[in-house]
């Protein structure tokens, strides 16, 4: 069988992937700042549609429909849940004894009920812009590109060192996490809804806690490390070459030689005193 | 062997942050949002009691972070590297308020200072009570402005909202002395 050659055109990617990050950004800041401007909401759908173009370049069909499934359902809940809400306050209303609180609970169950259907619209669309944007940044996030792009940008010490460690350990908690479930489900625990809420502690003994004494203890090695390489120091990182032997040194150490042989030499030479009470 | 000229060096600069209080800052950012992420995955999602305890989670490792730094600013320091981690994940407008979110972060580092100093567990617990406070407080404010058409989805934000909020108070700061108390013991947190 003849070898599948290996050429830019089997290995390209996405559009989008290739953008450098600080023009995803700058992308990512203006449809923000359109979506939270506009209340037209024709000019909302095409911003939306423009963005959705946006992040199906990327061909990660998955992700995107699973993060809109998400937000069908939160505002579906949350449409359903007031309705609830409202006529629990309705039929509290009566039971209240001063008329001041009855009032302001009649007001706020008529002003969370007569909103209609179509209000829905503008805030879904704002939502999914700012959805589809960083959908598209979060996929083709690359820890690399994230650190020279943050030296580029000369961000002072106090961002620089903590952002690095931060992108570093993301996916070493990320296995630590699956590590420990596995670990767990070894033991034959499960780790879902219902154990979550039936007993939290056991979730806190068995993964919080773990992962926060891994925590401290990479920590102390990371900066034991940074503290042999001096990254990050406040002491100026002085050369070895600096660090030598100078004539003072010499001076010294041939006095000190000097005072031991002669010392020495005397307590030879000396008849020796009746000093302890063996003599 | 001749004497070296001895050069004149200039003053150096004192860091207030060491590397060693910059170094925990990032990991435990990547460990509370990865932790938060954690529990709303196991939790099935977006619902109230995956957000109440993911709320009362992440305030328990600010706690613990705030006792082991144990310098005025530290929670200047996280609230800057949150907002920076998430304007760099997510481009989204919040980075208008980092303002707001880092003047919250400092009144709150004041108040610890000013009840007791960042040894004192119970000081620690009020300050972060109170950053988690101003911090739904200015959340709050995002979500009206883009959810500002419809009074019910801002009505269900704000219950959400608030219903963290209660997480981080019930859940998290007993939960985070507890942690402080274990991890001391451990010799993990400095007694003084």
């Amino acid at each position: 069988m003849k070898p599948k050659r290996i050429d830019s055109e089997n290995t390209k990617k996405p559009f989008v992937a290739t953008l450098d990050m600080r023009t995803k950004l700058v992308v990512s800041l203006l449809a923000s700042c359109c979506s939270v401007a506009l209340n037209d909401w024709r000019l909302l759908v095409a911003v939306n549609f423009l963005t959705f173009v946006y992040v199906l370049n990327l061909r990660r069909f998955k992700p995107v429909f699973a993060m809109y499934a998400a937000t069908f359902l939160m505002l579906g809940m949350a449409y359903c849940f007031i309705p609830a809400f409202v006529w629990i306050l309705r039929e509290c209303a009566p039971l209240l004894p001063e008329e001041s609180t009855r009032e302001s609970f009649l007001r706020l169950a008529s002003v969370l009920g007569d909103q209609g259907f179509a209000t829905v619209l503008l805030p879904f669309l704002r939502i999914s812009v700012s959805m589809n944007v960083f959908l598209a940044l979060g996929l083709t996030f690359d820890n690399q590109e994230f650190i020279s792009v943050m030296r580029k940008m000369r961000l002072p010490r106090i961002i620089f060192i903590p952002l690095t460690v931060c992108c570093r350990f993301v996916p070493s908690f990320v296995d630590d996490i699956r590590q420990l479930y596995e670990s767990l489900r070894v033991r034959r625990r499960k780790m879902n809804f219902f154990s979550l809420v039936a007993s939290p502690l056991s979730f806190l003994r068995y993964v919080v806690v773990p992962v926060c004494v891994r925590t401290l203890r990479i920590a102390d090695n990371l900066v034991l490390m940074c503290e042999v390489r001096r990254v990050g120091c406040s002491e100026r990182c002085i050369c070895a070459a600096e660090h030598r032997m100078r004539s003072r040194d010499w001076c010294v150490l041939a006095f000190a030689t000097s005072a031991a042989v002669a010392v020495l030499t005397l307590k030879f030479m000396l008849p020796v005193p009746a000093t302890t009470f063996l003599h | 062997m001749s004497d070296v000229p001895a050069k004149t060096v200039p003053a150096l600069k004192k860091f207030y942050w060491t590397t060693e209080h910059l170094v925990l800052v990032g990991i435990f950012s990547a460990l509370i949002r990865i932790s938060g992420l954690a529990v709303s995955l196991v939790g099935g999602g977006p619902n109230p009691i995956a957000l109440f305890i993911r709320n009362g989670l992440t305030t328990a490792l600010l706690v613990v972070l705030v006792c082991r730094v144990r310098k005025f600013g530290v929670l200047c320091l996280y609230c800057l590297i949150n907002v920076v981690i998430s304007f760099f994940m997510s481009g989204s407008l919040m980075i208008v308020l980092a303002p707001a979110n880092l003047l919250a972060a400092i009144l709150s580092d004041w108040i610890i200072a000013a009840t007791g100093g960042y040894k004192n567990t119970l000081s620690v617990l009020v300050g972060v009570a109170m950053y988690d406070l101003f911090s739904r407080g200015i959340a709050l404010g995002m979500s009206f402005v883009f959810l500002r058409e419809n009074a019910q989805l801002f009505a269900a934000g704000a219950f959400m909202i608030a219903l963290g909020y209660c997480g981080s108070v019930l859940v998290g700061l007993p939960a985070g002395y507890k942690f402080v108390k274990e991890l001391r013991h451990a010799g993990l947190i400095r007694e003084r």
